[in-house]
């Protein structure tokens, strides 16, 4: 596990100092082709008519916007609040569920009615840098293949109050930062809130999934092994509101990780697959080996943890005060002979790539790089409750639980 | 977006990660190596402090010598020395990544250097009728033994408050012949089990007040 922790912090160190040596490419189109934007909708009487307006804003051709708006049954007045603002925007399109069929259903149902040549999911709880579309637009023409299925933009955190949130800003641009570097390996198998797709390339294909958790994942990763590119936008960005509180984002993550866990089983023929390059024979094995050495190391953690936590309490029970006696501070000759010299070198070198990369990722976002408490947990603490939280979502999985958006 | 995967660049960090292992395992082995030389310097230290004792104690008895204060200070500094050793050398050996017989061979030396102290204490407690210090043989069982463990720390616990109190540890699943005939002697059958002051044998897990009340 410690040479795999080096050896892939070490492989992307190197990925992306050869990123680095290239010059960013950018296609200005003179004419650019209508898009469909497709508004999901539930419960967001709130929030609807800010996201509308954001995209009318856009930096992009108004006549080239199509703007379909789907109202997957909300018990508040979101349909109300639409209607009352397309009565002045009639190029916006409302569409209603009879029944709640959830947020693939309203996707589905957006793209049945769309004729744009390309699909923007645009997140109600979301939204877009003024630039972001014409920059997704472009990114298609950039890659010059109509084999490219979907372009992912960069997510950003839009409420950073508290320290849950703070905690995730960091997640959030490491994520994009990942992306990047995946892109550039083409190993790139996830989409997200404001992704572009082919709209012929996704009807082709069958449109979103139903009922699964992470429809974005499961798309993405159908797009892979229909041989279908999914690549990165670097310029540009969106950004979306997290959960706020530790409970919220524990069932968010539980329900990715969840997600995560039902796809790869899905798509499992691509691991070790040679006929999807270095994503079938590097990526998801690494994802489904990095999965199951995390569950062994939280058993044997936990083990280890519980046999040390008996033990230190069993210490101080027993010495009472003279507990403290028994801690000396060791010399200098008997720290440097007792020191597990072993996993200091590896130790070291994943803590410098891995300062490398949060560096590199605030400079990828543009944002300032900084140490703080937030970040600190982050690093340290959080890693423990996302073990914990992955080992309760394949539990859930694995007990076929009922699904939770 | 540019591709700029290569190979190339696979096998560069395969091979980057595999020497950083390399250099880790050879720095640990330089320092196991200065581990051994110093593990074993202090065993000689020690057998050196043995032998100097023995000498002293002939000598005070060729030349009918009474000094039995001198003796029992002596033989005080020699228990907390071998303690001393005992901790380091577990706490080397969990760092080892020499072949474990070059550990056993350290072991083996220090365990029968207890055994030389013990054997030394108890013919000075003889010839002096001291009874002014105690000294307990600790009878442990290292493969997950929490009651083990509580023991060691009980008698941490007591020699911290009685400083005239030596207590040499015994690994029962270690295999040594003279360690072997000590089991014998007490007839030891399980871990842990402590010897006090030649005398008491007490199986399972006992209080450092109970000790106390047991050596008083």
């Amino acid at each position: 596990m410690a040479f795999l922790s080096v050896f892939v912090s070490l492989f992307w160190v190197i990925v992306n100092s050869a990123l680095s040596q290239h010059e960013k490419k950018r296609v200005v189109l003179k004419n650019y082709p209508l898009v469909t934007v497709a508004i999901p909708a539930w419960n967001e009487e709130r929030s609807i008519i800010f996201t509308l307006n954001c995209i009318l804003k856009l930096d992009y051709p108004s006549d080239k916007l199509e703007i379909i708006v789907v109202d997957d049954k909300s018990k508040d007045n979101t349909a109300l609040v639409t209607k009352n603002f397309i009565s002045k925007h009639r190029k916006i399109k409302l569409l209603r569920h009879a029944v709640n069929k959830g947020k693939a259903g309203a996707m589905n149902t957006a793209l049945k009615y769309s004729h744009g040549e390309f699909f923007w999911v645009y997140d109600a709880d979301s939204y877009a840098s003024r630039g972001l579309l014409k920059s997704l637009v472009e990114r298609f023409y950039a890659e010059g293949s109509e084999k490219v299925g979907a372009v992912v933009a960069i997510t950003l955190i839009k409420n950073q109050g508290t320290w849950v949130e703070k905690m995730q800003r960091l997640e959030y641009v490491m994520t994009a930062f990942m992306r990047k570097l995946t892109g550039s390996t083409d190993t790139l198998h996830t989409t997200n809130a404001l992704s572009l797709f082919r709209t012929e390339i996704i009807k082709e294909v069958g449109g979103f999934d139903e009922g699964n958790l992470t429809e974005d994942f499961e798309i993405a990763m159908r797009l892979r092994f229909k041989g279908y590119g999914v690549v990165m936008c670097e310029n540009g960005n969106f950004y979306t509101r997290v959960p706020d509180k530790i409970g919220k984002m524990w069932n968010q993550r539980v329900r990715w990780f969840r997600g995560f866990i039902y796809n790869i089983l899905k798509y499992k023929k691509m691991a070790f697959n040679k006929n999807f390059g270095l994503l079938g024979l590097f990526q998801i094995p690494l994802e489904i080996f990095v999965l199951l050495s995390l569950f062994i190391s939280i058993a044997l953690f936990g083990y280890h943890v519980i046999g040390a936590l008996i033990n230190f309490l069993s210490m101080i029970y027993i010495m009472g005060y003279n507990f403290f006696d028994y801690f000396t501070l060791p010399t200098f000759n008997q720290f440097l002979l007792e020191f597990n010299w072993r996993l200091l070198f590896p130790s070291i070198v994943v803590l410098c790539s891995a300062l490398y990369l949060y560096i590199e990722a605030h400079r990828y976002v543009g944002e300032k790089w900084k140490f703080y408490i937030p970040s600190l947990l982050y690093l340290f603490v959080y890693p423990l409750f996302r073990s914990i939280q992955w080992v309760h979502a394949a539990s859930l999985e694995f007990l076929r639980a009922k699904k939770k958006w | 977006m540019v591709k700029v995967f290569r190979k190339d660049m696979l096998i560069t960090a395969f091979l980057i990660a595999f020497f950083i292992f390399l250099l880790g395992f050879y720095v640990g082995k330089l320092f196991d190596s200065t581990r051994l030389i110093n593990g074993d310097s202090m065993i000689l230290d020690t057998q050196l402090d043995t032998d100097s004792f023995v000498t002293e104690k002939e000598f005070f008895s060729v030349f009918a010598v009474q000094d039995c204060p001198l003796l029992d200070k002596r033989m005080q500094r020699l228990g907390e020395n071998l303690g001393e050793i005992g901790r380091t050398i577990t706490k080397y050996d969990t760092r080892s990544l020499s072949d474990k017989d070059v550990y056993n061979q350290l072991k083996r030396k220090y365990f029968l250097l207890e055994l030389k102290a013990y054997t030394l204490r108890k013919e000075i407690a003889d010839s002096c009728a001291s009874k002014d210090s105690n000294v307990i043989l600790f009878f442990y069982n290292t493969e997950n033994n929490q009651e083990s463990l509580n023991q060691g720390y009980a008698l941490d616990s007591l020699v911290s408050d009685f400083n005239n109190t030596i207590v040499l540890s015994v690994d029962t699943e270690f295999k040594e012949p003279a360690l072997n005939s000590l089991k014998a002697y007490y007839n030891i059958t399980r871990a842990p089990t402590i010897v006090l002051n030649y005398e008491k044998k007490v199986e399972g897990y006992i209080s450092d007040e109970d000790i106390v009340s047991l050596i008083i």
